[in-house]
């Protein structure tokens, strides 16, 4: 089993997770592989960094004594040069680097491409250097934010302060960026919370009014978060409500209900956490966003099987799905994940969830 | 204890003895499933054919009894939805169930939205019945399957069981149907929350209480939960409440959804009938993540349960009994409760004698017209006399007709319930009798065009409808108590079954 959405912390994020730490509740949880998200503290944008990350897992790993494979996507910014050396990055260091990451909208670390020209850039970019990996995008488009919505009293009006028209028009921007720059690569949506979003990522299939017949077909994919699919935003609603915070935010029902089932139909091509443990204090009084997904994942997996879902599909969106796409060869052990691992982190968002 | 050629039409039928037996058998098969033996029964039923007939929708019914028959190595053929049958065609249930009959079934499986139909269908069948479902009245297999999950859930323990209801529990037929089950075994204890409208219906808490089931009524779904072993919801009937919207209840549902905070620190198992409805999502969909969700193994044991029924009821060498006659008796019913003939009483009101006809006597006031009409005796050829007495309130028809029909009376009994009948031949009373129809108004004896004659059977002090087995009143003042009591005692003391000719 593969979560590909882990941020790991550690450096001058040591407070809210060492990599020493994420790295043995990702192995007792089951899973085989993690790769992990390049807003850590200083990012990994640059080679160097990239680097130093990779030795000091290695590292960690080997203390360990655990076989876990730790891959890591190289961040994105506006700065063409930057680009090409995330590039170059990945063709050295593939499948260690297993691919790229760019923030279409402002979430925890400051590395977003929030501008549509700048996002055009980068897509004119990636193509020109034949980039055929894949590129994951968090889609919340910046200027349809309403942040003077957010109330921290409130802390349900998260939910309305991140509308969904703003993933809506973010995964539209990206769809049709990538049509026109012909990007080779695969665009992947991570967390996608709405139906909406699906609905335009889904249209890949329909080609657009005065589409070139030549144009290349291009290859989207899109991953559910279990708290997406579980959580809703009415849970946030009492004084706990802040540790619920997250980016997308929390849904209202029934859309959490309905992106479950279009992950059990096959519309959402795989599971992944996006795991981003903070203090109880960063929540609270930094409003920090992100909730620890790690130890809930083999319940995930346990109440998807419980719930009726036949253990193919359950390989397909843990694994198989993952391996193919990215274009990487892990095998899956299917081992047996501790249900008990709550306890690992300050707060469990998942508490009401048995098993 | 034989299970072989019988009709399986209420869960009342089962003993105590029967119910575990059918448990341990299902539990038989289940074992058989988990350890690879899913055919190794496959020529148990072999030439064997079921014949599914599901008048109203069905999923898991229909199909669990054809995976059954399909795993014993028999077949299954049938009709699912009235479409594309002659059922169209006004066509009776029992003209339909006698074809079933002619094209060499062995059983059949049906559901019919009318109370009793199902008892019907098998007077009328020479071949084994089972009731899939009839109107808001029976679903014994349901109830069956449901005791085999507990009695498997718990390893093999029915005693002292302590169950939850929720959801609908006044116009549904699981609820009812369980709840009798578990009343033949000791220490069981019922607790139930929902609103009053929903609620559990009075004459079967008092059933239930006769019979030493604790049942006992709890304001909040968590205090159920905190004190049963297994929560069982189920679906708010719509399609049984005329007048009553969705929204209505979903508002009634509000406080009674069983989601994952209803059953947080508790060891309970949550069942369901299934379907859950979705606009009304009686059961959030994340308790189907959690370990309380056990409906899907329930609708396993589905498969287990009737898989091992048909196994014991068919499961020797078969033979076709049709040969196209039915019984003489299926025509006759016992619903006329004659009166004495005495001296007629002088009217103050001149009205003609007549020397052969019929009266039709103390209608219900103000059902003149509709009864005059709906018999339209004029039309036919008759005479037509009708008058309301001045000293009386009840309207009354003379008609030269000589002897009313079993249809006419139907018509008259739906119109005005209870009319008294007075025959008159040669100037003379022949006959004079109070014609009784079920008061079930969704009973199969209540469909002119079903052509089924009312019967009555006496249970202990009640007398009960032979089809739908709704107790039945007298509440007709024209007759004396020793006519009703002569009438009660002449009763069979229980649904006799019919005989066959040969």
């Amino acid at each position: 089993m593969i979560d590909p959405h882990v941020h790991l912390r550690d450096w001058n994020q040591k407070g809210k997770e060492t990599l020493r730490h994420g790295l043995s509740v990702a192995w007792s949880a089951g899973l085989d592989a993690v790769f992990e998200m390049p807003n850590t503290d200083p990012p990994l944008t640059s080679r160097d960094v990239i680097l130093r990350r990779i030795d000091e897992a290695d590292a960690v790993l080997a203390s360990l004594r655990i076989p876990l494979f730790h891959g890591l996507y190289a961040g994105i910014t506006a700065v063409p040069a930057q680009i090409e050396e995330a590039v170059a990055a990945w063709r050295d260091l593939f499948p260690r680097v297993v691919g790229l990451k760019m923030y279409a909208g402002h979430s925890t670390g400051e590395m977003g491409v929030v501008e549509r020209e700048a996002q055009a850039v980068v897509y004119k970019i990636l193509t020109g250097l034949g980039y055929s990996g894949v590129l994951a995008v968090h889609c919340e488009k910046q200027s349809l934010l309403r942040p003077g919505d957010w109330n921290p009293q409130k802390p349900a009006s998260h939910a309305r302060a991140r509308p969904p028209a703003a993933e809506v028009a973010s995964v539209d921007d990206q769809r049709e960026l990538a049509l026109e720059a012909g990007f080779p690569g695969v665009l992947h949506v991570c967390h996608i919370s709405t139906p909406w979003a699906l609905d335009v990522l889904r249209a890949r299939h329909a080609p657009a009014a005065g589409d070139q017949p030549d144009r290349r077909p291009l290859r989207v994919t899109c991953g559910l978060t279990p708290h997406h699919a579980l959580l809703d935003a009415g849970m946030m609603a009492d004084a706990d409500g802040l540790l619920l915070l997250t980016n997308p935010p929390l849904r209202p029902l029934p859309m959490p209900s309905l992106m479950l089932e279009h992950l059990c139909d096959g519309s959402i091509d795989w599971i992944e956490t996006d795991h981003a443990p903070h203090t109880r204090r960063d929540k609270t009084q930094s409003f920090a966003c992100g909730i620890p997904g790690l130890p809930y994942y083999p319940r995930f997996v346990v109440g998807l099987a419980h719930a009726g879902v036949p253990g193919q599909r359950i390989d397909q969106i843990t694994h198989d799905a993952i391996c193919r796409v990215f274009g990487l060869t892990l095998e899956n052990r299917r081992r047996k994940g501790d249900t008990d691992l709550a306890g690992e982190y300050e707060f469990d968002p998942f508490a009401a969830f048995r098993g | 204890m034989s299970f072989r050629d019988r009709d399986i039409i209420s869960i009342t039928d089962f003993s105590r003895e029967e119910i575990l037996h059918l448990c341990q058998a299902g539990r038989v098969m289940a074992e058989l499933e988990k350890t690879g033996g899913r055919n190794s029964l496959r020529d148990a039923l072999k030439h064997r054919t079921l014949s599914y007939m599901f008048y109203e929708p069905s999923t898991r019914t229909r199909t669990s009894f054809n995976t059954g028959m399909r795993e014993l190595g028999g077949r299954y053929d049938g009709f699912s939805g009235t479409e594309g049958t002659s059922v169209m065609k006004s066509e009776t249930v029992r003209d339909t169930v006698t074809m079933m009959c002619a094209n060499h079934n062995d059983v059949i499986v049906m559901r019919h939205p009318l109370d009793g139909s199902l008892q019907w269908a098998a007077d009328v069948a020479n071949i084994p019945v089972i009731n899939g479902g009839d109107g808001k009245n029976e679903h014994p297999t349901q109830a069956l399957l449901d005791v085999l999950t507990i009695y498997a859930l718990k390893g093999g323990r029915l005693d002292g069981i302590r169950v939850g209801f929720g959801g609908d529990l006044s116009h549904g037929r699981t609820v009812r149907s369980l709840s009798l089950a578990l009343s033949h075994f000791d220490g069981v204890t019922i607790r139930w929350a929902a609103e009053d409208f929903l609620g559990m219906p009075q004459d079967l808490a008092g059933l239930l209480a006769e019979r030493g089931v604790r049942v006992q009524r709890e304001t909040a779904v968590r205090d159920v939960m905190r004190q049963v072993d297994f929560y069982y919801m189920t679906r708010p009937q719509l399609e049984r409440m005329p007048g009553v919207t969705q929204k209505d209840i979903m508002s009634m549902m509000k406080q009674y959804r069983i989601d994952t905070a209803k059953v947080e620190g508790f060891d309970v198992r949550v069942l369901h009938p299934l379907p859950v409805n979705s606009e009304i999502a009686e059961i959030d969909y994340r308790l189907y993540f959690t370990p309380a969700q056990a409906f899907f193994a329930q609708a396993e044991f589905g498969v287990f349960l009737r898989k091992a029924l048909l196994h014991e009821m068919l499961g020797h060498d078969g033979y076709c009994r049709y040969d196209g006659r039915l019984p003489a008796e299926l025509g006759i019913g016992n619903n006329r409760l004659p009166r004495r003939i005495r001296g007629a009483k002088q009217s103050a009101m001149f009205i003609d004698k007549i020397h052969d006809g019929t009266v039709i006597d103390h209608l219900a006031p103000g059902s003149l017209r509709a009864v005059s009409d709906a018999l339209d005796l004029e039309n036919r050829g008759y005479s037509c006399t009708t008058a309301t007495l001045p000293e009386k309130r009840n309207p009354f028809i003379k008609t030269s007709l000589p002897e009313p029909s079993e249809r006419d009376l139907k018509t008259v009994a739906l119109l005005s319930p209870e009319p008294t009948i007075d025959t008159i031949a040669g100037g003379r009373i022949s006959a004079k009798f109070v014609y009784l129809l079920c008061a079930n108004t969704n009973c199969i004896t209540r469909v002119v065009n079903e052509d089924v004659p009312p019967r009555f059977y006496r249970d202990n002090g009640a007398v009960r409808c032979r089809y739908c087995r709704r107790q039945y009143t007298v509440t007709s003042r024209k007759v004396s108590e020793e006519e009703k009591s002569a009438w009660v005692a002449g009763l069979p003391a229980r649904i006799e079954p019919v005989v066959y000719p040969g």
